[in-house]
């Protein structure tokens, strides 16, 4: 059993097998921190909890159809959860976590116009509105 | 995100943006500077290809007259709609070339190719560039025989043209010539253009489109005075540009003339539809160096379906146990080589389309964007 600490304090007692999901912790592990508690110091025991939760379940279940379900269902979050879990995966060094949460928000902003993506990820447009019509003038056929 | 101190670091938005089609990201170059950067860096677009390349689009393409009352029409307009499996197209486009026939090039890469009988036309359907390729040579014979290869290690296409010089409605005199593009250049070398292979003749008619397996290109021979026998593919190595005949799997014979040639896994493949009925044997050509020695390696049964489906089925792919099928341009289907079963791996084409093909989504750009 591995014990992990959130950012809040919260503990969580876990398999090793479900522990090694995350390379992060992994890597932990192997440099001799498995015995004391080891500290996530950048993720919040509510994320904690869900990336913990999708560990178990890409460690107890084999099939592919079944965890395809089961991801849908678990990435139905609403965006600062999806950002907060992007950033836990990235840090924890989750892969398949990553490819999730950047597939779907990949899939999110597909459709999506320029104004609006400055709006979800919180960019400062910098371009003067000559070069921002030059660029849209040369690919206006995307727009369409 | 919703934070309004927090934003992604440069290496999560890479990760999240080479996932989406060129298309969205030709839209989100405009979002700021470090988007336009990041979007048109090398290590960016490579990466974007690699992700695409291993998930295969979908491609419909229609072809029609313009204006179909018009009898002396000189226009084609080519329709195409590209799709993400299982998803409805994504985008569609429409171009008009002055050409009264046109043909599509079977491929699978980024890039697909049109031929009439004004010359040849690349476009990458992703960045909606369609452009006509340089003057190639007459063929007398007003066919259009051509192949088209992907040269992986040059990251080429390579096009050839086989044409008719002959003057003589009886004889045939056909020269081979070359066209190499790569990103944002057409042809090798110096010249912009097609490079004849001087002093080399095509021995024999053929038919079909050219397919590139190990630096040669192959044709199926068409001879209507020949019986189908000995010389049954006609092959032209790049290497010593010479030309030289294949034999046909022994105790085959093409007596209707469907039989057509694909590359899977590598390997030159001969579809073979005729010999057993409601079956497609699909014979492989393993060893390079033994050209003429073919293994039966696929047998597809069509027992259920009707006779005239196996004359439309296409192989287009070999992908992780499957080959991926074009079934007559309504649907695509994987069929499982262990298994021996098909799965429908679109959506029920609707519409009438002209030609179905596999393509990769990329920024491959030949100047014009």
């Amino acid at each position: 059993m591995i014990t992990l600490r959130s950012s809040d304090g919260e503990t969580f007692d876990i398999d090793e097998v479900v522990a090694v999901e995350m390379q992060t912790i992994k890597h932990m592990m192997e440099d001799g921190c498995a015995e004391s508690v080891i500290p996530v110091l950048n993720v919040t025991g509510k994320i904690l909890a869900k990336v913990i939760d999708f560990c178990k379940k890409h460690v107890e279940s084999a099939k592919a159809e079944e965890l395809k379900a089961w991801d849908a269902n678990f990435i139905k979050v609403n965006q600062a959860t999806l950002y907060d879990l992007i950033m836990a995966a990235n840090y924890l060094d989750c892969k398949s976590l990553l490819d999730l949460t950047c597939q779907t928000v990949a899939d999110m902003i597909k459709g999506k116009s320029p104004e609006e993506i400055r709006g979800i990820f919180n960019i400062k447009n910098d371009f003067t509105p000559e070069e921002e019509e030059e660029i849209r003038r040369a690919n206006q056929w995307a727009f369409e | 995100m919703a934070d309004s101190s927090a934003t992604l670091p440069d290496d999560l938005i890479i990760n999240i943006l080479t996932r989406l089609p060129a298309k969205a990201l030709c839209k989100f170059r405009c979002v700021s500077t470090l988007w336009l950067d990041l979007i048109s860096h090398p290590y960016f677009i490579r990466l974007h290809h690699t992700r695409f390349r291993s998930n295969p689009n979908l491609l419909l393409v229609r072809s029609s007259p313009h204006d179909s009352m018009d009898a002396s029409n000189e226009n084609i307009t080519l329709r195409v709609a590209c799709s993400q499996m299982n998803s409805y197209p994504y985008h569609e486009f429409a171009v008009t070339i002055k050409e009264s026939t046109v043909h599509m090039l079977p491929s699978r890469w980024d890039l697909v190719f049109f031929a009439g009988e004004n010359g040849f036309y690349v476009c990458n359907p992703s960045i909606q560039e369609f452009l006509k390729l340089p003057h190639c040579s007459t063929c007398t014979s007003g066919e259009v025989n051509a192949g088209l290869g992907f040269d992986c290690v040059t990251k080429e296409y390579v096009l050839v043209h086989l044409f008719d010089r002959s003057l003589d409605t009886y004889e045939y005199d056909i020269g081979i010539e070359l066209l190499r593009l790569s990103e944002c250049r057409i042809g090798g070398g110096d010249s912009g253009g097609w490079k004849v292979v001087e002093g080399k003749n095509c021995p024999y008619q053929i038919r079909g489109w050219g397919v590139f397996v190990g630096n040669s290109f192959y044709w199926m021979i068409w001879d209507e005075f020949e019986q189908p026998g000995e010389e049954a593919i006609v092959r032209f190595d790049l290497d010593t540009e010479e030309f030289g005949v294949v034999a046909a799997p022994k105790g085959c014979f093409d007596t209707e003339e469907v039989w057509f040639l694909v590359e899977l896994r590598g390997f030159l493949c001969l579809v073979d539809s005729t010999t057993r009925p409601l079956t497609i044997d699909i014979w492989m050509m393993k060893d390079c160096e033994k050209p003429g020695e073919w293994v039966r390696e696929y047998t597809i049964d069509l027992n259920g379906f009707s006779n005239e489906i196996s004359k439309s089925i296409v192989p287009l792919e070999y992908r992780d146990g499957e080959i991926l099928i074009d079934s007559n341009q309504q649907s695509l289907e994987a069929y499982n080589v262990e298994n021996k079963s098909f799965r429908r791996m679109s959506n029920r084409i609707e519409g009438n389309w002209t030609w179905l093909r596999l393509y990769t989504d990329s920024f491959f750009s030949l100047g014009s964007r």
